[in-house]
């Protein structure tokens, strides 16, 4: 296990190299010059020539390269062109709520979707059967964000029920519990965009991986010894079936954190995702590029979590 | 005559299928005695399997179906029972192991967690003490290491370990009789004789009868005392093993009898029975086997033949033993 572990961590190293290559790349494919901006109307294009010159925009793209990645190994993640901040403190203040918007979603999923699988499978073509596929395959087919403005014109516009958008109501000066429960207000139509998709999918591959392992041989061997149903299904199927719903959540953990960025920007919610928007927007080059790491660097640490539990489920993975 | 253990009495069962009803067993009767092995034989789909599923109630659910007969162990009617009732039955009173060592062992948790759970079910037996009687049967069925094997999981066992785990977590709680499917029909021929052995003597030791299903007439003549044969879903023949072997009567036994490989001489072809078993949907109307019987009569495609004892203590369902075929 300890072995497994460690394999998977050394694996990540050439998969960031790899990605660092493929995003450094792809900025410095877009044309045009990230500086424009701050160059003033008058300002002497002599001036303006030795401004680039010392900062380094001519140098050759793999000398760039190595300062970049050299920076970030040192953790010196560089300043911002729009707001000339250092990139580390942009990143440190909404990574937290990026973390807290998905873990909360994945989280609720989880939880709503893996009994409702179950419930489907074990009542296989009831009501109840019919009704969760209905509405799984409304979840699976709905695009977000077409499914985020619905919830904010009923939930938020017509109903009064949830803020529009943002994460805390504004110069409240909320304290404690109250500022707690507001948190909670302002998440729920986000977590709940996040996590429907995310439910719908896992609850159908909950119900096919039981339905799938209830047939096999060592079912009816537990049965044969006298099993109760309930533990039948919930002990000896359901930690089988779990395997390939651990793999599902594993893969989709990656699409929850970039399916984050367009949910926080259609709720504001102050995340990575909007700090990624609002980068691409202004060409904030330098912002683009850390973000764009930071959130590989999340999604590989999601899969090697994922990997663990993979072996943690499944004894047959584990004692290789 | 020892005393019954359990008998079936005129069981039917069917499954409902996307063609249909079918009836797998038809009107099957069979007695086990105690203490004593009856060797179920016959060709794949004849509805051995079916009958012993029937007996634990373990049919698969919304397909098959009892529909009449009675199971009666030790006088008890077990096809009355409850599901809760035959809860405790399962693994206590009759426990079961099944043709596919491989696959009959759930990946996911322990040998010891396994076999334990009977003993949790049954005799209510935890911690220490569980796990005291599980190293004790994994040794009475012949595992080395057993104190370390409990702790580990099917795939690291070969399939022979893999049927001896089936075996001790089947014989955990003493049951009274012992359900064998096929159990050595996935073993290579060393491990199958090992595994045999195995079974014959612990079926001694704890005077526990034993209905054992097989195709391999062979397996049959070293384990059984008695014998039912089985075609299409009927008994066609049933004796005490010595009397069916020495005078075996129904075509059908014969000819899997002359199939087995070691009648064969060097030289001469082997025997086999033509043709195949006849699907359920569309049995013929007189006699399951009389397409493919040498003995063919006309009345064998007319009318199904009775079991009838022609002998003490052995029945055979053929025309050719019963008088009345020539009133008919």
């Amino acid at each position: 296990m300890k072995n497994y572990v460690i394999r998977r961590i050394l694996l990540m190293i050439p998969v960031m190299i790899g990605i660092s290559i493929i995003v450094f790349s792809l900025i410095h494919l877009m044309p045009g010059n990230p500086y424009a901006y701050l160059i003033e109307s008058d300002a002497r294009a002599e001036d303006v020539e030795s401004m680039l010159q010392a900062i380094g925009y001519y140098d050759p793209l793999p000398v760039q390269y190595v300062k970049w990645v050299g920076g970030l190994m040192q953790g010196n993640l560089g300043y911002s062109i729009k707001f000339k901040e250092p990139i580390a403190d942009m990143i440190g203040r909404r990574i937290g709520n990026t973390l807290m918007l998905s873990g909360v979603a994945l989280i609720l999923s989880i939880l709503v979707a893996i009994p409702l699988g179950v419930i489907s499978a074990t009542r296989q073509y009831s009501i109840f059967d019919y009704v969760a596929t209905i509405i799984a395959f409304i979840g699976l087919s709905i695009p977000a964000f077409f499914f985020a403005l619905l919830l904010v014109k009923f939930f938020a516009i017509d109903l009064k029920l949830f803020p529009i958008s943002g994460m805390e109501t504004l110069a409240s000066g909320f304290t404690g519990m109250k500022k707690f429960v507001d948190l909670v207000y302002h998440l729920a139509l986000p977590v709940i965009v996040l996590s429907f998709i995310q439910m719908a999918s896992f609850m159908r591959y909950t119900r096919t991986a039981l339905l799938e392992v209830i047939q096999q041989d060592y079912i009816r061997t537990a049965r044969a010894k006298g099993v109760s149903e309930r533990v039948v299904v919930y002990k000896h199927a359901l930690r089988n079936a779990l395997i390939p719903v651990v793999t599902i959540i594993s893969l989709s953990l990656g699409q929850l954190i970039s399916g984050a960025v367009l949910t926080e920007t259609i709720f504001v919610w102050p995340g990575m995702g909007t700090l990624i928007f609002q980068a691409v927007m202004n060409r904030d080059y330098p912002v683009i590029m850390d973000a764009t790491m930071v959130l590989a660097f999340m999604i590989l640490m999601a899969n090697l979590f994922a990997d663990i539990m993979y072996a943690l489920v499944d004894p047959r993975i584990r004692y290789k | 005559m020892s005393e019954i253990l359990l008998e079936v009495k005129d069981l039917t069962t069917s499954f409902q299928t996307s063609e249909g009803k079918l009836t797998a067993v038809q009107n099957v009767d069979i007695t086990i005695r105690k203490g004593k092995v009856l060797g179920v034989v016959g060709e794949s789909g004849c509805g051995k399997s079916v009958t012993s599923l029937s007996i634990m109630r373990l049919l698969p659910k919304n397909q098959g179906f009892i529909d009449s007969g009675k199971v009666l162990f030790e006088g008890e009617d077990l096809v009355a029972l409850d599901e809760l009732e035959m809860q405790k039955v399962r693994g206590n009173d009759i426990a079961m192991i099944f043709q596919e060592p491989m696959t009959a062992l759930n990946p996911v948790f322990t040998i010891g967690n396994q076999i334990g759970e009977s003993l949790t079910i049954h005799k209510g037996l935890k911690g220490e003490e569980n796990r005291k009687v599980c190293v004790e049967l994994l040794k009475k069925v012949k595992i080395p290491r057993a104190e370390q094997v409990i702790d580990e999981y099917p795939h690291q066992l070969s399939g022979g370990m893999r049927q001896r785990v089936m075996i001790a977590m089947a014989l955990s709680c003493e049951p009274k009789l012992l359900i064998a499917d096929e159990p050595t029909t996935a073993l290579d021929v060393t491990i199958q004789a090992q595994v045999l052995d195995l079974m014959r003597n612990l079926s001694k030791e704890s005077n526990m009868s034993v209905m054992f299903i097989t195709h391999d007439l062979g397996v049959i003549a070293e384990m059984a005392d008695d014998v039912s044969v089985m075609y299409a879903g009927r008994i066609v023949e049933e004796a005490d093993a010595v009397t069916l072997f020495d005078e075996m009567q129904h075509p059908y036994t014969r000819g899997l009898f002359s199939s087995r490989v070691m009648n064969v001489k060097k030289g001469e072809t082997l025997q086999c029975i033509p043709g195949m078993v006849p699907p359920l949907n569309n049995l013929p109307r007189g006699c399951a086997f009389a397409p493919r019987c040498k003995q063919c009569m006309p009345i064998c495609e007319e009318k199904m033949p009775e079991l009838l004892e022609v002998a003490p203590n052995h029945k055979v369902r053929c025309w050719l033993y019963d008088e009345r075929r020539e009133n008919q």
